[in-house]
């Protein structure tokens, strides 16, 4: 069978949705034809497609721009195109990036993060004439009051304590000259969100290595190809460093020119504006001269959308598992050590020595650590309640002059805000003894007072619990069981493994059968004789983290798939009203043109709309755990 | 002797054994088992018994700012230089197979709904090709042949970036469902007001009609408008009168000409 015979791979299909969804059908056309043969021409995609080269052309200037497809460097005389699929996905998570970093630092950097998600990729000074450009001209009104009456149009009708409700927020969210968007690029660079753009983002893996490669061959032996295992094996280290180096470049932040530090104000991510506020943004001069760092060219990071979304994850589940007060604590850990995370895991790693003897037992990351005082000062400001969530007994060895009474409540009651600094310490540490002894090993004790949080082992947890939860909720208790005790074990055939689970073979027979079938378990044969017969063959059952991994993810991509056809019909159903609510004349007055069932209608295709949606980016979220959390899992 | 409540005779066995209050008899022997008000199942179970799917959880705070902001940012990919309609009938950019016939423009063509009307010149103008003379692009970052596309157009006009400076800026439906619902408080809180002063009614009806001066903003009141305001295109309304019209009683020459 021909290659285009077969299905359409899940994520071809998904991530031509998803390009669909925000850039339109010729993006979408052309990123299909490159998505189903992979790496290719200009000519070769103008041959595979029905499409006109100058269409083809436009589209990939389009994909180019939003950074959705590769191509190998300006150098080569052929240009060859290929996609870049991490980032054809990550239009899922456009939405999140702002918002997380709404929640990290204010609206404004969260308004330069969105459209810079919207334009792809942009140089600073372009960046300054688009907000500055009608500033500039009107120089001599008042600061701010013209930006805002333009924006102000469709509130302008409210009543007047509305309007100035709305007045204040888009105060909040409009930035006041360019010395505040200098400052607010510095800051998402600095904390990683930004990031340089660099003619090497637009290598695909094959182009990167080969440039890697090259330059590893000049660097070293001059050009020429090294013979012999020692000389291959460093060519190997060498190329591997070359990529780790080339990829750190873009995360370098340049130094601002006289600019005003306000960086410091972020730290922990404090989603508190009233400190930022103080800085008096308004006050300065609409400086409009060109600087040193104009030519600048900046987008989002796209890794660091997933260490933003595993902290909330696992702030989410310590919250489920431990308490409020607790997340919260966790959460001001995970934020001070964000800043220096630009990534959840390293895509080039050196592979571990042959010899056991020389493998080392997971060297914990010391970049991880965080010092209880910290955390314990920063809740203070925060003002958490840090006695929620502890047991009273505790809390009265800690805290002097308070006794636990005998229905278990303490007297006199302890108020959080009066305690000295050290009790604080010690009931910051009482949360993290909390954490630290839950199965998950939310956190590691380092030394006296500092706290380690070991990333890399968590993900292989967060990544069996998904596994086990979704086999939990498609079948039964038993089934889980099955899973935990392979896992246990390693290969059982089916006498061991009713051993294992003191489970008679009928009620193991069905859900393994069952399991097998969905790809979460696997069964081998063996034979014990020279001929193939089912009764002198070992029949094995066992189960590969990886490959269950691989297969839910898999199935998670399926669902998204299905979610976006679901939106697709629902808005064919009713095609006809949204093209008429679009009308130029009718948006804006719904109510006068529409009838009140079209209104019904358009209210509940938002629902719709709303609920699929939403269901998209839950969905997303498990995407991460399994993907993005941590690299392949080997079991040898 | 009494049956002692059981909601079932499933004690009683086939023998026509009576057990006593409280207990059943099964298989012949009494068992001091209370079964009374309990419903016992003597059929089947279902085969398929109706299961409702899964319901996933109402939206959290968080999460409806999460996709005001999806909304939002993709609004303003919508509205941008870049976002195309093809309408072309494919489904993927891929050749079509042989033989596969393209697909005309007649064939495309919605003979009841796809006519040009008066109102297709309030129609969003919907954009084949991306528009690329608007915008400002980074040369070097393109490759070399794709070049010459980005200076297409006119030079005449500075090229901008399109930036809003509103983040949560509500989506057009959101904003006129909104609106519609300040609408229907307003008719509710109007309509307790006038049932609270039946005497200043006309007056208000009146100010109303002044207010307006529109038929069809008044959807509030539609459906009296149906029955009392003389529509012609009624058709049962035209058989109603036929029937109601007593022409026996009245003048037969009260409505010719004379």
């Amino acid at each position: 069978m021909s290659y285009t015979q077969r299905e359409t791979p899940i994520l071809v299909e998904l991530c031509t949705f998803l390009v669909e969804d925000m850039y339109g059908e010729l993006a979408s056309r052309v990123f299909s034809v490159l998505a189903r043969f992979g790496r290719q021409r200009r000519a070769e995609i103008s041959k595979a497609s029905y499409l006109n080269s100058n269409q083809i052309s436009l589209g990939l200037v389009i994909l180019t721009q939003q950074h959705l497809v590769f191509h190998s460097p300006s150098t080569e005389p052929v240009v060859f195109y290929d996609i870049d699929w991490q980032q054809s996905y990550a239009l899922v998570r456009h939405a999140k990036i702002a918002h997380f970093v709404e929640e990290r630092f204010d609206k404004k950097t969260a308004n330069v993060v969105s459209n810079l998600l919207t334009l792809g990729h942009s140089s600073v000074a372009d960046l300054r004439e688009a907000y500055f450009a009608s500033y500039k001209g009107e120089e001599g009104a008042v600061n701010g009051t013209k930006v805002n009456g333009s924006v102000n149009g469709v509130n302008g009708n409210g009543d007047t304590s509305k309007t100035n409700g709305t007045h204040r927020e888009q105060d909040e969210e409009t930035l006041g000259s360019p010395d505040e968007l200098y400052a607010i690029i510095q800051t998402l660079m600095e904390h990683g969100w930004v990031i340089q753009v660099a003619e090497a983002q637009y290598l695909s893996a094959e182009d990167m290595h080969n440039v890697a490669r090259q330059q590893a061959l000049n660097d070293r032996w001059g050009g020429a190809v090294p013979t012999g295992i020692k000389d291959k094996d460093m060519l190997a280290h060498l190329i591997r460093e070359n990529k780790r180096r080339m990829r750190d470049a873009w995360l370098e932040v340049p130094q601002f020119s006289s600019r005003k530090r306000k960086a410091d104000d972020f730290d922990y991510g404090s989603n508190k504006r009233t400190k930022l506020n103080g800085g008096g943004q308004y006050g300065s001069t609409g400086g409009s001269e060109s600087s040193a760092e104009d030519d600048l060219v900046i987008r989002v990071n796209p890794e660091k959308a997933a260490v933003a979304m595993r902290n909330e994850y696992l702030v989410s589940l310590v919250e489920q598992r431990i308490s409020y007060s607790t997340a919260r604590l966790y959460e001001i850990m995970l934020r001070s050590l964000e800043k220096n995370i630009p990534r959840c895991f390293e895509e080039y790693p050196d592979p571990p020595p042959l010899n056991v003897e020389d493998q080392p037992q997971h060297e914990p990351n010391l970049e991880h650590v965080v010092n209880a005082k910290d955390v314990a000062q920063r809740a203070k400001i925060l003002n958490i309640d840090i006695c929620n969530g502890l047991d009273p007994n505790a809390i009265a060895r800690i805290v002097k002059n308070t006794t636990v009474g005998k229905d278990g409540v303490l007297s006199p009651a302890v108020d959080p805000s009066s305690l000295n600094f050290h009790e604080r310490l010690e009931l910051v540490e009482a949360h993290f003894k909390l954490l630290e002894d839950h199965p998950f090993r939310f956190v590691v004790w380092q030394a006296r007072g500092q706290y380690r949080v070991d990333f890399d082992v968590m993900a292989k947890t967060l990544i069996q619990q998904e596994i086990e939860n979704t086999v939990l909720a498609r079948k039964s208790n038993i089934g889980m069981k099955l899973i935990r005790a392979l896992k246990k074990k390693g290969k059982l055939d089916e006498r061991q493994l009713c051993n294992t689970m003191m489970a008679s073979p009928n009620d193991i027979r069905t859900i393994v059968n069952d399991l097998t079938v969905q790809g979460f378990v696997q069964t081998q044969e063996v034979p014990k004789v020279d001929r193939r017969e089912a009764k002198l063959s070992l029949h094995l059952i066992w189960y590969d983290v990886q490959r269950a991994r691989e297969k839910l993810l898999h199935d998670t991509y399926k669902g998204q798939v299905r979610i976006l056809q679901r939106i697709a019909f629902e808005r064919k159903k009713i095609q006809e009203l949204l093209s008429k609510a679009n009308r130029t004349d009718v948006a804006g007055n719904e109510t006068k043109y529409l009838k009140q069932s079209e209104l019904d209608d358009l209210k509940k295709w938002k629902e719709v709309q709303e609920k699929l949606l939403l269901q998209l980016s839950r969905e997303d979220d498990l995407v991460a755990v399994l993907r993005d959390y941590c690299g392949p899992l080997l079991t040898a | 002797m009494s049956r002692g409540g059981r909601g079932s005779g499933r004690g009683g066995g086939a023998g026509g054994h009576r057990s006593a209050p409280g207990t059943v008899m099964i298989a012949g022997t009494e068992m001091a088992w209370d079964l009374t008000g309990i419903e016992l199942q003597k059929g089947p179970g279902d085969r398929f018994p109706s299961a409702p799917p899964a319901q996933a959880p109402p939206p959290s705070e968080y999460e409806k700012v999460t996709m005001k902001y999806y909304t939002a940012i993709r609004d303003r990919a919508h509205n941008g230089d870049f976002y195309t309609v093809l309408n072309d009938g494919m489904k993927t950019g891929l050749k079509r197979k042989a033989g596969e016939i393209a697909p005309t423009d007649e064939s495309l063509f919605d003979p009841f709904l796809g006519n040009e009307t008066y109102s297709a010149k309030y129609r969003k103008p919907q954009r084949k090709l991306p528009k690329l003379d608007s915008r400002p692009f980074v040369h070097e970052l393109f490759p070399p042949e794709l070049r010459q596309f980005l200076d297409r157009g006119s030079n005449k006009k500075k090229r901008v970036l399109a930036v809003t400076t509103k983040i949560s800026e509500k989506s057009s439906i959101q904003q006129q469902i909104e609106q519609e619902e300040g609408r229907t408080r307003e008719a509710e809180a109007r309509a307790e007001d006038e049932e609270e002063e039946p005497g200043e009614d006309e007056e208000v009806v009146d100010e109303e009609e002044k207010e307006k001066g529109d038929d069809e903003d008044n959807w509030s009141a539609v459906s009296s408008d149906s029955e009392e305001a003389d529509d012609d295109y009624n058709a049962e309304q035209y058989f109603d009168n036929g029937e109601d019209d007593d022409l026996d009683e009245a003048d037969p020459y009260d409505n010719t000409y004379e």
